[in-house]
């Protein structure tokens, strides 16, 4: 690893010497996964203990995605005085020394992200039965966080989703006829939207530490707004969160299982019709953020290979969109 | 060497073309191989799945360049069926409600264009459930 480099060693111990003392840091790695964002893991010897530690930062040259790693780290301080099982912060800012991107860094926890491997993996089978049940309760936890403790921290409250996801689709300027269709449907059948909850807005795994026990920590809060509590239900249950698996909810369980353990954890009354809605809801929004991050790529806005590949994906959505109205409607 | 039948390879000739072989989806393929073959096991974390990312768009392109002619008349012939001009003209007859009484019909041609760009995109998503 390049101790030169601007996130390199160097610049992380200056970091870090503030908060723990002198402090030397090694084994500088960086992670798969995030197209928004960089993530790197490493250790650090202080003067108490060493610590395993993670850094996040901005991915540089993408405007919209400026500050989310500083931002983030405000919400998960939040969470974690609330009860739901997040990592500790360690510090945060902004890098001067590179277009002010911000960055966090906290403590790395035990557990496995990828979710292919949760899913298939025999190590995963206890944490794959307990899923369902720590998710419910996760989530209900995240919902009931009292929407005041946020103040100064920007939250979008998404009071009508349909007409604001809408709205990002058409200033995509890019037409999909079948979103049309989709955007059409999910119209016309609309449930009620009456509560406006904080929301985690990506809660998927993928976004979610799982140990050998079941959810260890909720990441990746980067989307975290105000708006109906059901759509994190329904974000889960869309097929690309599935990665692969036959089971409906996060490729773990079935659409009552999770009604009734949230419905438990929340005191909410929640139907099938709803959170088909929201599933709905949310392989539409999947697929508008793919052609937004194809768009984001033939702009010249970033030469991500992953984002450019991602637009690929729309496809992928619209079929989903096709199936799950076929399915309810024939 | 006179008598060798090029056609046995299986390969569209290059006489009278204007490059010589390999083709442009020869050459895609080549690298695309490479990647997975060689580059991926030799490589590990980001990097790995970088390439693998790379190679998946290398057989799409692959798909897209096989695919194209052939759905482009169909595509032609599915917005003809609807009376849309193009895809900007379906969306706005949509969203204008001109298919609301037949909404099932809109369905089915819909699907259609999406089959065309997933076989391209990733075929395997056809399947309902991947084995694990």
């Amino acid at each position: 690893m390049n101790d030169n480099a601007v996130f390199g060693a160097s610049w992380l111990e200056l970091q870090l010497e503030e908060i723990f003392g002198a402090t030397e840091v090694s084994n500088l790695i960086q992670l798969s996964g995030g197209a928004n964002r960089e993530t790197w893991s490493f250790e650090a010897i202080t003067k108490e203990k060493p610590r395993s530690l993670i850094m996040q930062i901005d991915r540089g040259g993408m405007d919209r995605l400026h500050g989310t790693c500083e931002r983030e780290s405000r919400i998960l301080q939040i969470a974690k005085l609330n009860g739901v099982p997040v990592p500790t912060v360690i510090a945060s800012g902004f890098a001067e020394n590179a277009g002010n991107r911000s960055f966090s860094i906290t403590e790395k926890m035990q557990g496995e992200t990828i979710a292919r491997k949760i899913l298939r993996d025999a190590q995963w089978q206890n944490a794959r039965k307990n899923l369902i049940h720590d998710m419910a309760k996760a989530l209900a936890a995240i919902h009931k966080i009292d929407k005041s403790h946020f103040e100064g921290i920007e939250l979008s409250d998404i009071r009508d989703p349909l007409s604001s996801l809408e709205s990002i689709y058409e200033a995509l300027d890019d037409p999909h006829p079948t979103f049309d269709y989709a955007f059409r449907w999910l119209r016309a059948n609309q449930p009620e939207i009456s509560e406006s909850t904080f929301v985690h807005g990506d809660f998927r795994l993928g976004n979610l530490l799982i140990d050998t026990s079941g959810l260890n920590a909720v990441l990746d809060w980067e989307i975290a707004q105000f708006g109906d509590p059901i759509q994190d239900l329904g974000w889960m249950c869309v097929r690309a969160w599935r990665f692969g698996s036959g089971e409906r909810v996060a490729g773990v369980g079935t659409y009552d299982e999770l009604i009734e353990n949230y419905s438990q954890e929340s005191g909410r009354d929640v139907t099938k019709t709803t959170l088909l809605w929201w599933e709905i809801f949310g392989t539409l929004r999947w697929g508008v953020i793919c052609l937004q991050m194809g768009g984001d790529f033939r702009k010249g806005r970033t030469n991500s290979l992953e984002i450019a590949a991602i637009g690929r994906r729309v496809a992928e959505n619209e079929y989903d969109l096709l199936q799950s109205i076929g399915e309810i409607t024939g | 060497m006179n008598n060798v039948d090029m056609s046995d390879w299986g390969l569209p000739s290059r006489i009278n073309h204007p490059y010589d072989a390999p083709s442009a989806i020869e050459l895609i393929q080549a690298v695309e191989e490479c990647i997975t073959e060689e580059i991926v096991p030799a490589s590990d974390g980001a990097t790995q799945w970088k390439l693998r990312i790379a190679a998946n768009a290398l057989k799409i392109a692959v798909r897209e360049i096989e695919g194209r002619a052939s759905h482009q008349d169909a595509l032609q012939n599915i917005l003809t069926d609807l009376g849309a001009v193009d895809m900007p003209d379906l969306s706005e007859k949509i969203k204008a409600g001109d298919y609301d009484d037949r909404f099932e019909m809109l369905q089915e041609k819909l699907l259609s264009i999406v089959a065309m760009k997933l076989e391209v995109a990733n075929p395997r998503h056809f399947k309902q459930v991947q084995d694990p």
